[in-house]
């Protein structure tokens, strides 16, 4: 099973994406902040992040520099997800690697489609 | 117009020379214009060729326009000397129209300079014509002084109160041998003239008389001693106000003696120029001499044998004639003036002398009759009479100073109104000795007045006894009068002088004023008859400024709808008015007039200036006012859009993203999902649905509510049920069932459209839920006061900033607090029109952090509304 890890403030309006993870049989780990989140990687070793960029603690461009600062998070890849008008954060992502961007609203057809592509 | 021109032109520009000959042209001359750079050049023109006009640019590298205007001067005083020049400054130009430049232009502001040089070349003809009407006088007086000194007939001018001398010609002192300096300022007495005393009595006494003294016969002495026979004219006449007495004296000394002759020695008489006839008793004719051949056209031949009346005597002297014979008869002597007539019939006066002829023993045998023609000697005697007349009025009527003095400058004659010029009395000059004392050496000027009437002009500044400096003009003129050889006539012009030069500069500045001004300026007389117009009424009306002079200026110029009826027209106000221009149109200026006064009477100036540049520029900016203000519009409208467009990729793909999401699962996972998950999902995309058409609804109705307006179907409501009713809708739609607290004062029933009036209260119930905490209440207030139903929407949520709030009821303008809480901008639009539609009224009370208060105003009987 492959371990996804779930990254949002307001993680119940994910509903349906996590409904999504679920149907397509992911193993998902869920945290509501960036610190439980970079935690739950350490232990964990998910094999995907799916994080949502504006987080009130710590947002998402955070998290990924948090991964990256440690060995065993470091080559996890990143999905961002970004609401519209984010896109001072959207463009501090592009220097950073293995992260892959998502504005929302999405369909879930082209966020399965990412995750694939990111842990082929 | 096609007039030659003969212009010798001062330029050193090839360029604008050019130029200067199109304007002369165009101005209707055919030219021939010389252009010349030097002095050298000029002299050579000058000498070599005529000139209608000189014009001179003011400064060339090796010339100027003030030597230029110098030399020609000097050469011709007359000639139209204008100068033409690109900068000068105004002393300079002041000082060459006192150096007699004639006008200046400045180059560039050519048009009027052929008008100018027309008058010009006019002015210089009258001027030409005067003076040649003064030379002609001046001719006349030099034939006339000549006359009186070339004349065969001595003639003197004695003052009657002291018999002295004061004039005498050449014939007079070679009848008495004495020279011109011993008989003037002596007496004939002095001078030993008179033999016999009882003669002299006899004339003084005649010449107390009234009448003239005519054919006084006596005897004198000339200076050597010897005797001569005079006779007499004399007449009292007035010269310089002294009266004297002007005689014309004749030799008759040869004649007396041939009368005393032997009538034997009668052919000698032939060689005589007077005529001797001898008649008989029968007046027939027995000797006629060659002379009588001569003045009478008949040989001797002839008259021999024939009746002497019938010959000689004209036909209106016979009376006369038989008179005269009669006393022949008697013995008497006869001589006297008598006309006789020639053989051609002409007739003319004759000094005539008759005598009685007798024979040894005294019995009369015969007349004999000597004549002599004295027509020239009257025409003499007239001219001189005319001559002194004229002297004489001359004398007491012009205010100019006379003097005389001869070669050496000693004065010989002052005149009295010597003092009235130069301020000394007679005495006080004389006392001066002579004129280079008087005066100075360099304005007395004799050299080249050789001959008699020789003259040449005085010009000199002379500090008089006054003190002051004064301008006197005048003339040196020779002529030879007793002792005196000059003649000078003085007159003093300081005040004409200083008159025309400060009209010359006051002139000169206004000019340049006016002339260099784009304004409109007229002098007008109190009548309203133009007196000056500017050269601007040429370059903005089309007028000649000159043409303009003595019209009537409101009949003329102003439009006959600006009335100025009863209207002050001296002294208008700043205003606008319409003036004909010269090809009939209307050129619209600002003007104003006012009056001054000056020392003949009040005038007044017109002040106008062409304000169709400003008005373009008022229009241009206006026009650019309204560019912006389109160009407000227009940014506006793309904010609108861009607002718009920001809005429905938002409140629109939200939705859309939802219900693609719901239909991704349902058709992904279908088969593995539970009947409830599927319900759920079914739900969302009907939920979402009717969120996209309540959004296009509300797009569409304010769509319609700006282009056509709402639909406005009014009927009679029970308020408190309805808004009941949309509470309830309200708190479902946002999941916050109870949260408001709706407060009625009791059942209302207004007229209102029920559509309407459930959005405007549903917009406004569901943002005072959405944004304000979930915790908090929103409240609600429905009341009726003075025909009005007030509903009032109050929530404690984040308020709205003061910046927000005067365009919050603008299509999709949202308040720069909301965050992330979504929303279409829509809602408080729609809330306005829908109150608007019933005529209320829709106001709002907010503090950020706090809360707000809408209120909504609305007439209960909305349908007595006028759709």
């Amino acid at each position: 099973m492959t371990k996804i890890l779930v990254i949002d403030d307001e993680i119940e309006k994910l509903v349906f994406v996590l409904q999504m993870l679920e149907y397509e049989g992911f193993d998902i780990l869920k945290a509501n902040n960036g610190a439980d989140a970079v935690a739950l990687a350490q232990v964990n070793a998910p094999e995907i992040v799916l994080c949502d960029v504006m987080m009130t603690q710590m947002d998402g461009v955070a998290v990924v520099q948090a991964l990256r600062s440690h060995p065993a998070t470091q080559h996890i890849p990143v999905i961002l997800m970004s609401g519209m008008g984010e896109t001072e954060l959207a463009r501090k992502t592009m220097t950073l690697s293995g992260v892959s961007y998502l504005v929302k609203p999405f369909v879930i057809g082209d966020l399965l489609t990412l995750i694939r592509l990111s842990i082929a | 117009m096609s007039l030659p021109l003969r212009v010798l032109l001062i330029e050193d520009e090839e360029d604008d020379a050019l130029l200067l000959r199109r304007e002369l042209e165009r101005g209707g001359y055919i030219l021939h214009l010389l252009r010349v750079t030097t002095a050298e050049e000029l002299s050579e023109a000058l000498d070599t060729d005529s000139w209608d006009i000189i014009l001179a640019d003011y400064t060339l590298p090796r010339f100027d326009a003030p030597s230029a205007l110098a030399m020609v001067r000097a050469r011709l005083p007359d000639i139209p000397f204008i100068i033409v020049s690109g900068t000068v400054g105004e002393e300079a130009v002041v000082k060459c129209m006192r150096d007699g430049a004639n006008d200046f232009f400045l180059k560039g502001r050519l048009k009027l300079l052929p008008l100018a040089i027309s008058r010009e070349i006019e002015a210089a003809q009258v001027r030409h014509q005067q003076q040649s009407a003064e030379q002609q006088l001046r001719e006349t007086e030099r034939r006339l002084a000549h006359l009186f000194s070339s004349s065969p007939v001595p003639y003197s001018v004695t003052q009657a109160h002291d018999q002295r001398v004061v004039m005498v010609n050449p014939a007079y002192c070679e009848m008495t041998g004495y020279s011109v300096d011993e008989i003037i300022g002596h007496t004939v007495a002095e001078l030993n003239i008179w033999v016999h005393a009882h003669e002299r009595a006899a004339l003084l006494n005649a010449l107390a008389g009234p009448l003239p003294v005519r054919n006084f016969e006596f005897q004198a002495r000339r200076k050597d001693g010897t005797l001569g026979d005079i006779l007499l004219t004399a007449d009292i006449i007035d010269f310089n106000g002294v009266p004297c007495v002007l005689s014309m004296a004749l030799d008759i000394t040869e004649r007396k003696r041939a009368e005393a002759h032997d009538q034997m020695q009668v052919q000698l008489l032939n060689a005589i120029g007077q005529s001797v006839v001898v008649i008989d008793l029968n007046g027939i004719v027995t000797y006629w001499n060659r002379a009588a051949e001569q003045i009478f056209g008949w040989s001797a031949k002839e008259a021999l044998g024939r009746n002497a009346g019938d010959l000689i005597v004209s036909d209106d002297q016979a009376r006369h004639g038989a008179e005269i014979m009669a006393r022949l008869v008697r013995g008497e002597s006869w001589s006297g003036e008598f006309i006789v007539k020639h053989r051609n019939g002409s007739t003319f006066p004759a000094y005539v002398t008759n005598a009685p002829l007798t024979d040894q023993s005294g019995n009369l045998i015969g007349i004999v009759g000597v004549s002599a023609d004295i027509s020239n000697i009257k025409m003499y005697e007239q001219q001189i009479l005319e001559s002194e007349t004229l002297h004489r009025i001359i004398l007491e009527n012009v205010s100019d100073a006379v003097l005389m003095t001869d070669d050496q400058g000693y004065f010989t004659f002052i005149s009295p109104s010597v003092q009235d010029v130069l301020g000394y009395t007679p005495v006080e000059i004389a006392a001066t000795g002579t004129i280079q004392n008087l005066l100075s050496h360099e304005a007395v000027r004799v050299d080249g007045l050789t001959e008699d009437g020789d003259m040449s002009t005085l010009d000199i500044t002379l500090t008089l006894k006054d003190g002051l400096t004064h301008v006197l003009i005048g003339y040196i003129k020779r002529v030879t009068v007793g002792a005196g050889t000059l003649l000078y006539v003085f007159r003093d012009v300081t005040e004409r002088r200083r008159t025309v030069e400060a009209l010359v500069e006051s002139e000169l500045r206004f000019r340049m004023m006016t002339e260099n001004a784009r304004d409109l300026y007229m002098l007008v007389d109190s009548k309203g008859h133009c007196i000056y117009a500017s050269p601007a009424y040429h370059d903005l009306l089309g007028y000649d400024p000159q043409s303009l002079v003595g019209k009537s200026m409101v009949d003329l110029l102003v439009h006959p709808d600006d009335s100025l009826e009863g209207v002050d027209w001296r002294n208008l106000p700043l205003g606008r008015n319409r003036l004909r221009t010269a090809s009939g149109d209307w050129l619209l200026v600002e003007g104003y007039t006012y009056t001054i006064n000056l020392d003949d009477g009040e005038y007044v100036v017109a002040v106008a200036r062409d304000i169709s540049e400003r008005l373009q520029l008022e229009a241009e900016q206006i026009e650019r006012e309204r560019l912006n203000l389109e160009l407000e519009q227009q940014k506006a409208i793309n904010d609108l859009k861009g607002r718009f467009v920001s809005m429905v990729s938002h409140e629109f793909r939200n939705p859309l993203a939802a219900i693609q999401t719901s239909s991704d699962l349902l058709s992904r996972y279908i088969d593995r999902m539970t009947e409830e998950r599927r319900a759920e999902h079914l739900t969302q995309i009907g939920d979402q649905v009717r969120q996209l058409v309540k959004l296009l609804d509300e797009v569409l109705m304010l769509s319609r509510a700006d282009s056509v307006g709402l639909a406005f179907n009014p009927i009679l409501t029970d308020i408190e049920a309805l808004c009941q009713d949309v509470v309830t809708d309200v708190e479902r739609a946002a999941g916050n069932e109870g949260r408001v607290q709706f407060n009625s004062a009791g059942p209302i029933h207004a007229s209102l459209d029920v559509n309407l009036f459930r959005q405007a209260l549903g917009n406004l119930l569901s943002n005072a839920l959405k944004y304000s905490p979930a915790t908090t209440r929103v409240q609600l207030d429905v009341s009726s006061e003075n025909g009005m139903l007030v509903i009032q929407v109050e929530d404690h949520g984040i308020g709205i900033p003061k910046a927000d709030q005067a365009l919050l009821f603008d299509a999709f303008h949202r308040a720069s607090n909301v965050g992330n809480i979504s929303g279409t901008g829509l809602g408080l639009a729609i809330v306005k029109r829908a109150v608007d539609a019933h005529g209320g009224s829709v106001t709002l009370c907010s503090e950020v952090g706090h809360g707000t208060t809408f209120t909504l105003t609305i007439p209960l009987n909305s349908s007595l509304l006028d759709p």
